[in-house]
């Protein structure tokens, strides 16, 4: 009960960033992003996030040079790999970890992925758009958000509806 | 119609995107849907299983995987009318032997992606043999 109550505090701490400024709030926000690392360090916690934060860093250093699809794909630059890992520090704790992959236009693809009706893909740029497109069940939702350093809302929801968090579904059961 | 023309597109033809990518490919087995979008470009290659041997279709998808130069992974098998029924149109052309473009893409990245994971939902990936 009590390890439940405290992962779920934890859970609920450790879900948004700061856009604070000022030498305290740094601090404090320098100190919170230290936690979540030390969490999601947690496999349980973090559900594989730390493994696909590798498999982004392969995906983009493989995809690095400008024709490596052999078919004249464009590079992964960069500044799409930090939007890209920015956008998987900024995922809630105990939200399942995605699949990565590259693109021809240089975007890098992550991918929930549970069943062919069940599936997510975001595609990010090197401006921070983020490209989706989702199949839940007949349902199919499609779009463009800009990514501003928190997951927006309707991404965070189709990956709530694709992959449910077993972490909390876990700590809700016990 | 000339000799060399490709004969009409029937809605029952099933369609071979060749595999080239292994992230194209999950775990297990199923088919990602940057297989099947084709942007930057504006058509999406595929090659028409009528009237060509297994082997022969897998010595045109070694063809192309050789002129990237690429691994040849499998092909996804999708039918015509999972394409179709996406209001993207097949166009057959004269050369190389059996391909055709499909095309008809709207040219935003999103709605390119919605389509291509209907597609993925439905089209079968098979493994390239040992040998060819």
């Amino acid at each position: 009960m009590i390890l439940g109550m405290t992962a779920s505090a934890l859970l609920a701490l450790a879900s948004a960033p700061t856009r604070a400024s000022g030498e305290t709030a740094q601090y404090i926000a320098a100190q919170f992003g230290e936690g979540r690392r030390r969490l999601r360090s947690s496999y349980f916690l973090g559900l594989g996030i730390q493994t696909a934060a590798d498999e982004l860093l392969r995906v983009a250093d493989e995809c690095g040079t400008a024709n490596w699809d052999g078919y004249g794909a464009a590079p992964v630059k960069q500044d799409t790999y930090c939007q890209a890992q920015c956008f998987l520090d900024a995922l809630p704790l105990g939200i399942s970890a995605p699949s990565i992959g590259a693109e021809p236009d240089g975007h890098l693809t992550l991918e929930w992925h549970h069943s062919p009706r069940r599936t997510l893909s975001v595609s990010i740029s090197p401006e921070g758009d983020l490209h989706y497109a989702a199949l839940v069940g007949p349902s199919k939702m499609y779009g463009t958000e800009p990514f501003l350093g928190e997951v927006p809302k309707t991404i965070l929801d189709l990956i709530n509806r694709v992959k449910p968090e077993p972490t909390k579904m876990a700590l809700l059961a016990a | 119609m000339s000799t060399n023309d490709p004969s009409p597109i029937s809605d029952h033809e099933v369609l071979a995107r060749f595999i080239t990518q292994r992230n194209h490919i999950r775990g297990d087995n199923s088919l990602k849907p940057n297989a099947f979008i084709p942007h930057p470009w504006p058509n999406l290659s595929v090659t028409r299983h009528i009237g060509l041997a297994e082997a022969e279709l897998w010595k045109i998808g070694q063809e192309v995987a050789n002129t990237r130069p690429a691994t040849l992974y499998g092909r996804a098998d999708v039918t015509v009318d999972a394409i179709t029924s996406q209001s993207l149109n097949i166009v057959p052309t004269a050369t190389p032997r059996n391909h055709a473009n499909v095309t008809g893409w709207p040219p935003d990245k999103p709605s390119q992606k919605i389509i291509a994971q209907e597609i993925a939902a439905v089209a079968f990936f098979v493994a390239v043999p040992n040998a060819i």
